[in-house]
């Protein structure tokens, strides 16, 4: 599937990304964040991880209202599949794509480790490494009823990890097309990485 | 009760690095700002006025809520 | 009265500057006149022991080697090898002790941006990171805010600039209660056929320009302020705190490697300590060509900086470069793109001079290899030492804790090459061939109080044997000499000896010492650390390489212990020769895992062994008493290896077999540990 990548100043996970996708079979395309695109032009939309704008006033808040991003509802509008990869997911949930909001882990520091995955609806266990400093997922009250409702509960931690409400981990959005978690599938699919959790992972 | 907020701020010749891409962001939208520095207040609440509550605030700002070498923080 | 004020002025001068009254009378001899206000600021940066490695310059030397494998060395900003298969690396280890003393976290961070940006200058992408760390006690005033801070700040940068910090090493001593140590490593990677970039500028008529971030007051005088002591009134003598943007960096490296790709530059510079003096002065010294330069061009985020100021500021993310004029557009709009500044500030001149210019009026006009190659090179005092071989080969004092706490805050696996991460004893990062560098530091401050000599081998000899153990065998070498005041004999004798023993492990191992750092003057009212001179060394582990586990990864293999070294009688060609036997060993597959014991004992190492959950079934207790020890897990079931091992290695035990355990692997008592010594959760 044609897929593109978007990119903003600071993303560094991009170039895995990428690969992830390429190796797969799919074919990427960059998206420069300055860029409008036509929602036509591609068959699904991958947000990246990484440091965009430096993650400076709130993870994600300045790229979210970045030039590219209208481009991105559209697609996300269209129905097509769109992932938000850690950053990613960040920049989704500013942007009001996704529910909720990610703040300071719990610790108050960066984590980087394995993390045992479960999916709430199909009970599948896998795993995948995080690494992230706003990685605590909260929503209010009444919209986190919404979302188990909704079955938005994507994926969630096994064991407490960063403070996220009922540990969520990623969502998804009310049409189930577009997803976000922090978790990095890109980093895990390849025996050598330490798990392959992450391969055909999302399409 | 009683509540006191303290600025703190970037020190003016220190680089601050939130500043100036949150600038550049709005310069983007064609917004007409020559400056931004960002920081934090931190709210202080008592359960009733402290008298010198100056020295004590003081005592409070020295036990590290700032770090004097990079900011400056101011009581209101 | 005459000649007293002009002393009195110019020991106002000399304090301010930071220069003695030898090296003004140098200065005038090279100016054949007297020093003018701007050229005292020169000198005052060139002439710093951070820049000019005044005292150690004459026994640096002795790591000199033309090796087939180096492609530059001393000189450029970093190494660089070539590993063959059109894979080349460069790295590099820097210090940043006295800033991150005075403000950890930023000086942490900006340890981190400077290696960085000599990896990144010469046209490698830097794909890892690695920490060498030295506390006080945790008891010591402040000490545990300083730990936290620089763990902080080196999370921050590294992080958010996306390069994995892979490894590392911290040590905690009461000797560096005063004087913390931060040494910060960092590997590149050459994508395709890049060229690697050279920094000495060429061209008459070509122009020099500025990129990246706007100059402000950091660090004014900082560079001169590393080379000095800390003396009690520290907390007045603080220049403006260097800041650094990981942010920023990160915009850097992609928009200096995208010009760099599309062959655009002619030589290329970071600015590091003593900011745009060094960079300009030494590409113009390296180049053998004069420079023009225009102050009032410098992009400033505060205007009143005067030429002096703009000369000295230690800003962070610039660099600079020369290009030919034709293609400064096609820079100018990628800096643009990535959000940079790119300012033409001057031109490469015929004649062999810089000459500093502001709004038209000629500051000066001067040789730069005055303030480069003429830099006043010591040769301090020292008598040479001998191995005393009284040392204890382990420290059983040493707190058995983790450092997860630590690395936990550093993403291992940005950029898709992490095979083997922080946690475990050598670093594996995956190179596109499908090879693997190995990284780990060198240096044990404990062992290098009590033999110097000894410690300065096992600098090189602990990291190389550590990735035998991985299947990888050393390629080059890096180092950060970290040790007292050179001008104390006692102090230069160690670093001499220390010279000497780095270089000759260099040519045992058959790895270059290919860059490196030097810090002099960590001692604080007279008190000095213990001679500290941090390693990084970096192997490589070939494609078919068996994979070797730190651990124990099944039931019913054997386990012994060998020893590479004899008891209290260090010799380096025989335990080269030892490591050697060893790395065949492994190569040939023989066995399933193999770990150094390291000064925490024999205990501690089968303990980590058992993160599989399988443990030794202790039949004996097996201490060979050697510096070197190294545990193998191999296959019962051939007799052959086990007499091969034997036959190999005159010191060998059998330790017993492995085993499944009970219960899961309980981590949390080194970890708690760690938690309860530093104060945190």
């Amino acid at each position: 599937m044609k897929i593109g990548v978007v990119r903003f100043p600071g993303t560094n996970c991009d170039r895995d990304v990428f690969k992830w996708l390429e190796d797969q079979g799919h074919k990427p395309q960059w998206l420069w964040h300055e860029d409008l695109f036509s929602a036509n032009e591609v068959e699904g939309l991958a947000v990246p991880g990484g440091f965009s704008f430096g993650d400076y006033l709130r993870s994600g808040a300045v790229a979210a209202r970045s030039r590219v991003m209208q481009s991105v509802k559209e697609v996300a509008d269209s129905g097509k599949p769109v992932i938000g990869i850690c950053n990613g997911f960040q920049i989704l949930c500013e942007a009001g794509l996704l529910p909720g909001a990610l703040i300071p882990n719990e610790s108050g520091l960066f984590i980087d480790d394995w993390a045992e995955l479960e999916n709430p609806s199909t009970k599948i266990s896998i795993k995948l490494p995080v690494a992230h400093g706003d990685g605590r997922f909260f929503i209010h009250e009444d919209e986190r009823k919404k979302l188990w409702d909704n079955n938005q509960v994507w994926w969630q931690y096994k064991n407490s990890l960063n403070g996220s409400i009922d540990k969520i981990a990623g969502v998804t959005n009310k049409a189930g097309n577009v997803k976000g978690l922090m978790p990095h599938p890109e980093r895990a699919y390849r025996d050598w990485m330490g798990g392959v959790d992450g391969w055909k992972f999302w399409i | 009760m009683k509540t006191w907020y303290i600025r703190i701020l970037p020190r003016p010749e220190v680089l601050d690095v939130q500043g100036r891409t949150v600038l550049q962001m709005l310069k983007n939208h064609d917004m007409p700002f020559s400056g931004v520095r960002v920081g934090k207040i931190i709210e202080l609440t008592a359960d009733k006025d402290i008298s010198d509550s100056a020295a004590v605030l003081k005592k409070a700002m020295g036990l590290g809520l700032y770090n004097p070498l990079v900011e400056v923080a101011v009581v209101e | 009265m005459e000649i007293l004020d002009l002393t009195a002025e110019v020991q106002a001068k000399l304090k301010k500057y930071r220069l003695r009254e030898s090296e003004y009378e140098l200065m005038k001899s090279l100016l054949k006149r007297d020093p003018r206000s701007i050229e005292w600021a020169l000198f005052s940066a060139l002439w710093s022991e951070h820049c000019s490695y005044k005292s150690s310059k004459v026994h640096l030397k002795k790591f000199a080697w033309k090796h087939p494998r180096v492609l530059t060395s001393e000189g450029e900003n970093a190494g660089v090898v070539d590993l063959g298969e059109g894979e080349r690396i460069a790295f590099k280890m820097e210090s940043h002790n006295h800033p991150s003393f005075i403000e950890p976290f930023h000086g942490a961070a900006t340890g981190v941006g400077g290696i960085l940006r000599d990896i990144f200058t010469m046209g490698a992408r830097p794909i890892a990171l690695s920490d060498y760390l030295c506390f006080g006690a945790p008891e010591a005033p402040r000490m545990k805010m300083l730990m936290k801070q620089v763990v902080k700040g080196i999370s921050y940068y590294g992080n958010c600039v996306g390069v994995p910090t892979v490894s590392g090493a911290t040590y905690s001593m009461p000797e560096y209660n005063q004087n913390i140590l931060v040494n910060a490593f960092a590997l590149g990677l050459f994508e395709g056929d890049r060229k690697v970039t050279v920094s000495g500028a060429q061209g008459v008529g070509n122009y020099v320009v500025y990129v990246g971030a706007k100059t402000g007051s950091d660090g004014v005088h900082g560079a001169s302020m590393a080379s000095e002591a800390f003396s009690e009134d520290m907390e007045s003598k603080r220049p403006t705190v260097q800041i650094g943007d990981p942010f920023f960096e990160k915009l850097l490296i992609e928009a200096c490697l995208e010009i760099l790709d599309q062959k655009l530059v002619v030589a290329m510079q970071d600015m590091g300590a003593a900011g745009l003096t060094s960079s300009s002065f030494e590409m113009a010294s390296k180049g053998q060509v004069g420079l023009k330069l225009h102050l009032d061009r410098v992009p400033l985020r505060d205007s009143r900086l005067g030429p002096e100021e703009i000369l000295l500021s230690e800003s962070q993310e610039r660099m600079l470069l020369i290009c030919e004029p034709s293609k400064l557009n096609a820079i100018q709009e990628i800096f643009h793109k990535w959000g940079l500044e790119s300012t033409h500030i001057g031109e490469v001149v015929k004649s062999r001079e810089v000459e500093l210019l502001w709004n038209g009026e000629v500051l000066t006009k001067i040789d730069p290899d005055l303030l480069v190659e003429n830099a006043p090179m010591y040769q301090r005092p020292y008598s040479a030492l001998k191995i005393k071989n009284n040392y204890k080969y382990q420290d059983q004092t040493l707190a058995k804790d983790s450092k997860k706490w630590i690395y936990r805050q550093y993403d291992q696996r940005v950029g898709l090459r992490t095979v083997q991460e922080a946690g475990h004893p050598v670093a594996l990062v995956r190179l596109d061939s499908g090879r693997m560098i190995s990284i780990a530091l060198g240096c044990r401050p404990w062992l290098m109080k009590q033999d110097p000599v000894v410690g300065a081998y096992d600098t090189i000899f602990e990291p190389a044997i550590k990735m035998v153990c991985a299947g990888a065998w050393p390629v080059a070498i890096t180092d950060c000499l970290n040790f007292g005041n050179p001008e104390k004999p006692e102090i230069m004798s160690e670093f001499v000896a220390s010279v000497e023993a780095i270089a000759h492990s260099a040519k045992l191992w058959d790895a270059p010492v290919i860059s490196g750092n030097v810090s002099f003057y960590n001692e604080t009212e007279g008190r000095s650390i213990p001679s500290t001179p941090a390693t990084g060394v970096v192997g490589l582990k070939q494609k078919n390489s068996p994979l070797v586990k730190d651990y124990f990864t099944a039931e019913n293999l054997n386990v012994a212990l060998i020893g590479l070294d004899e008891p209290q009688n260090f010799n380096p060609e025989e335990t080269l020769k030892s490591a050697k036997s060893l790395f065949e060993l492994i190569e040939k597959g023989s066995a399933f895992g193999a770990r150094l014991v390291t000064e925490k004992g024999l205990n501690h190492s089968l303990e980590l062994m058992k993160q599989a959950n399988f443990e030794c079934n202790i039949i004996s207790s097996g201490d060979l008493n050697c510096l070197y020890q190294v545990i193998v897990v191999y296959d019962p079931k051939d007799p052959k290896i086990e007499t091969e091992i034997k036959s190999a290695f005159k010191n060998f035990a059998i330790l017993g077999k492995t085993q499944k355990m009970k219960s899961n692997f309980d981590f949390s008592p080194l970890t708690i540990q760690f938690a309860k010594t530093w104060g945190v959760s």
